[in-house]
C-alpha cells in the first residue's frame, strides 16, 4: 500500500489528539507540559509532510523554529513549576487555585 | 558499508540475493563487528589504564596475571564480573533498572557506526555523520538518569543528576569546537572531513588555522567531561557518592556501564583524530600504507593523553565544573568559531 | 519498505504518546514520550528530512526530555503519582469532543479530497543540512535571529525564576 500525504496527516492528527486529551485528563502539571510537547511535535510532522508534498523545504525551517519554541517553553515552564513546588510542595494543578478562592 | 557489501555480494553470487537482504546481512555483521571491537578495546584499555596509573604513581600496576606485565588482568576481571550475582535491589524499579545499562551502551554503540575507519570502510556513510554522532550519544544521558532514579538510592540519584547536568552542558562546547572544521569542509560527512585533510601533517585541521588549534583543546577538555572521567568524574566521585549512578549495579549490568565508559573514551578520541588530526592520513605525505592502523594509533594516543590527564590532575568541584563550561569554554569556543571564519576570509580560504 | 517503516514508526509513535497519557507515574510517562519522539525522528527520515530527524533526536530526546526527567527526579515523591480522572465532572465531555471532531474532520476531508499521493521525484538535496541552511540563513534570516532572541529571553527568564533569593537591584 502506498503511503500518501493523507496518511501522515492522519497520524499527526491522531498524535495531536492524544496530547490534547492528555492535557485535559492529567492533573500533574509536568505531564501536562509533556502533552504540550507532544502536540507541538505532531504539528512538526504536518509541516514536514507538506514540505515533501510540495517539494519545498520552507516547512523544514518552520519545524526548526518549532524546536526552538518547544525548548524555550519547556525551560520556562519547568522553571515556573520548580518555583511553585518550592513554595506549595505540589505540582497538582487542582491545588493551584489560590486566585479562585 | 561498501567493502563489506561487495564482499557479501561476491560470496553469495551477484544475483542470488536481493539488495535488501544484502543490506540487512551487512548491517548485522557490522553491528556484531563493532560490538566485538568495543569489547576488545574495553579489555585493552582497562589493562592500559591500570598500567598508566601505576607508572604515574611510581608503581608497576598489575604484574602477575598472564606473566608478561599482567596482560591477562583485564580478561580475569571480565571473567570475574561475568561470574557475579546479578542483584536488583528490592526497592528498585525493575524495568528501568535493567533497561538503563542497555540504553547507555546503545548510545555509544550507535555512534560508532559513523566512524570512518579507512577510505573504504565506514559502517554508515551518512551525510550528517558528525551531527548524527552527537545526537545519538545524547541518548546515553537518558540511560544515566534512568539508572540513577531506578536504583532508588540517594547517591545514585545525585550521581545521575550530576552526570546529566555535566553531559548536557559539555555537549555544547564539544559541538562548537567541531564547527570551524565543518566550515572548512562544508560537509558533515565523516569521510569528507578526513579526505579534506590529505597531504601531510600541515594539512591536518589542527595546524591549518590558529583558532582550530585552540578549538582542539576546547574539544579535548569537553570530551573528558563528556566521558565522565577525571578530573571531571563528578558523577562517580568515590569519595563523595560511593560510585555514582552505578552504585547498585553488579555483574553483567555493571559490565555494560564499564564497557560504555571505555567505548565512549575511544569514541571521543577517534572523533578527535578524525576531525583535528587527519584521520587515516599518515603525517608524511605518500606514506599511507595502513590507513585503518594509522587512524587507530592516533585514537590510542589520544586515549593515552586522556589517561595521563586523569591520573595527574585532582578532581574539580561541581560548581567549578559548571563555571568552567558556561563561563569559560562556551565563550572561548564561540570566539573560535567566529575567529576561524574571519581567518578563512583573511587568508582567502573560504 | 516505505510502507512497512511508516506503519512501524507511526504506530509506535502513537502508542508512545498514548502510554504517556495513561501512565500514572510521571517518570514512566516521560520515558514513553522519549520513545514516541524517537519514532517521530523515523517519520521525519521517511519524509526525506534527514536534518530534521537528527535534530529531533538531539533536541527532543537529548535535551528537552532530559530536562523533564531531571526535574521530575529532582522534585521526587509527591509528583510521581497522579490520578487520571479529572475531578471536575464537567470536563468529561471535553475529553470525547476533540478525538471525535478530529476523526470526523479528517475522514471527511480524505473522503472529499481523496488520498493525495506524494510526488515520486524530489530534488536530490531536499532536506539536507545544506538546503535547510540556505533557507535558514537566506530567506528566513530575520526569523532565525528572532528565534535566537526568544531562546535568550527563555534562558534569562528561567534563571530569574529559578533564583533562590531574589536579589533585585531596586531592593
Amino acid at each position: 500500500m502506498e503511503i500518501t500525504l493523507s496518511h501522515y496527516l492522519l497520524l499527526a492528527g491522531a498524535v495531536f489528539t492524544t496530547g490534547m486529551v492528555g492535557f485535559v485528563i492529567r492533573r500533574n502539571a509536568i505531564v501536562m507540559l509533556m502533552c504540550v510537547e507532544l502536540m507541538l511535535s505532531s504539528t512538526n510532522i504536518v509541516f514536514a509532510a507538506f514540505s515533501r508534498f510540495h517539494g519545498n523545504a520552507d516547512g523544514h525551517v518552520f519545524v526548526l523554529m518549532n524546536f526552538a519554541v518547544a525548548a524555550a517553553e519547556a525551560a520556562i515552564g519547568l522553571a515556573i513549576l520548580v518555583e511553585i513546588f518550592r513554595r506549595r510542595r505540589t505540582v497538582n494543578v487542582d491545588d493551584f487555585k489560590t486566585l479562585m478562592e | 558499508m561498501n567493502i563489506l557489501t561487495e564482499m557479501i555480494r561476491g560470496w553469495f553470487g551477484p544475483d542470488k540475493m536481493s539488495d535488501q537482504m544484502v543490506l540487512i546481512l551487512s548491517a548485522v555483521t557490522l553491528a556484531t563487528l563493532m560490538f566485538v571491537v568495543m569489547a576488545l578495546c574495553a579489555l585493552v584499555f582497562t589493562w592500559m589504564e591500570r598500567k598508566v596509573a601505576g607508572f604515574i604513581q611510581s608503581r608497576y600496576g598489575p604484574m602477575r596475571t598472564g606473566r608478561w606485565h599482567g596482560w591477562a588482568q583485564a580478561v580475569a576481571d571480565m571473567l570475574k564480573i561475568l561470574g557475579k550475582e546479578d542483584i536488583i535491589p528490592a526497592e528498585a524499579n525493575r524495568f528501568f533498572f535493567s533497561f538503563a545499562p542497555i540504553l547507555v551502551l546503545l548510545g555509544s554503540l550507535l555512534a560508532w557506526a559513523a566512524i570512518p575507519w579507512s577510505p573504504n570502510f565506514v559502517s554508515a556513510d551518512l551525510d550528517l555523520g558528525l551531527f548524527y554522532i552527537f545526537a545519538v550519544s545524547s541518548l546515553a544521558i537518558i540511560g544515566i538518569l534512568m539508572a540513577g532514579w531506578a536504583s532508588n538510592n540517594k547517591w545514585a540519584l545525585y550521581g545521575a543528576a550530576r552526570g546529566a547536568a555535566q553531559m548536557v552542558s559539555y555537549e555544547i562546547p564539544l559541538a562548537l569546537a567541531c564547527i570551524p572544521v565543518v566550515m572548512y569542509t562544508g560537509s558533515l560527512n565523516t569521510s569528507d572531513i578526513v579526505i579534506a585533510q590529505q597531504g601531510g601533517v600541515l594539512n591536518w585541521f589542527l595546524f591549518r588555522n590558529p583558532f582550530i588549534f585552540v578549538a582542539f583543546f576546547m574539544y579535548f577538555i569537553a570530551s573528558i567531561a563528556e566521558t565522565n572521567r577525571g578530573p571531571f568524574d563528578m558523577p562517580e566521585t568515590e569519595s563523595e557518592l560511593v560510585a555514582g549512578y552505578h552504585t547498585e549495579y553488579t555483574g553483567m549490568r555493571f559490565a555494560f556501564f564499564f564497557l560504555s565508559e571505555y567505548a565512549n573514551l575511544f569514541l571521543v578520541s577517534l572523533i578527535a583524530s578524525m576531525v583535528f588530526l587527519g584521520g587515516w592520513w599518515s603525517p608524511i605525505p605518500g606514506t599511507d600504507f595502513a590507513p585503518a592502523l594509522t587512524f587507530i594509533i592516533k585514537g590510542v594516543l589520544m586515549v593515552l593523553l586522556n589517561m595521563w590527564v586523569r591520573w595527574t590532575l585532582p578532581r574539580v568541584r561541581v560548581d567549578q565544573l559548571m563555571y568552567l563550561c558556561w563561563k569559560v569554554m562556551i565563550p572561548v569556543s564561540l570566539t573560535c568559531v567566529v575567529g576561524a571564519g574571519l581567518w578563512m576570509m583573511w587568508r582567502g580560504q573560504a | 519498505m516505505e510502507g512497512f517503516l511508516f506503519w512501524f514508526c507511526g504506530i509506535l509513535m502513537f502508542l508512545g504518546g498514548l502510554m504517556m497519557v495513561v501512565q500514572r507515574s510521571a517518570v514512566v510517562s516521560a520515558v514513553w514520550l522519549v520513545f514516541s519522539f524517537l519514532c517521530t525522528a523515523g517519520i521525519f527520515a521517511l519524509l526525506s528530512a534527514p536534518f530534521l530527524a537528527v535534530m529531533q533526536v538531539l533536541v527532543y530526546a537529548g535535551a528537552i526530555m532530559v530536562l523533564f526527567l531531571y526535574v521530575i527526579m529532582m522534585l521526587h515523591g509527591p509528583v510521581l503519582e497522579d490520578e487520571l480522572i479529572p475531578s471536575n465532572k464537567a470536563l468529561w465531555p471535553l475529553i470525547a469532543i476533540p478525538p471525535a471532531a478530529v476523526v470526523i474532520l479528517l475522514v471527511g476531508w480524505v473522503k472529499g479530497e481523496g488520498l493525495r499521493t506524494m510526488p515520486d521525484s524530489i530534488a536530490a538535496d531536499f532536506g539536507t543540512a545544506e538546503h535547510v541552511a540556505q533557507l535558514l540563513l537566506g530567506r528566513y534570516l530575520l526569523a532565525f535571529e528572532l528565534i535566537s532572541i526568544v531562546l535568550l529571553v527563555a534562558i534569562i527568564g528561567a534563571l530569574a525564576i529559578g533564583q533562590r533569593e531574589r536579589k533585585l537591584p531596586w531592593k
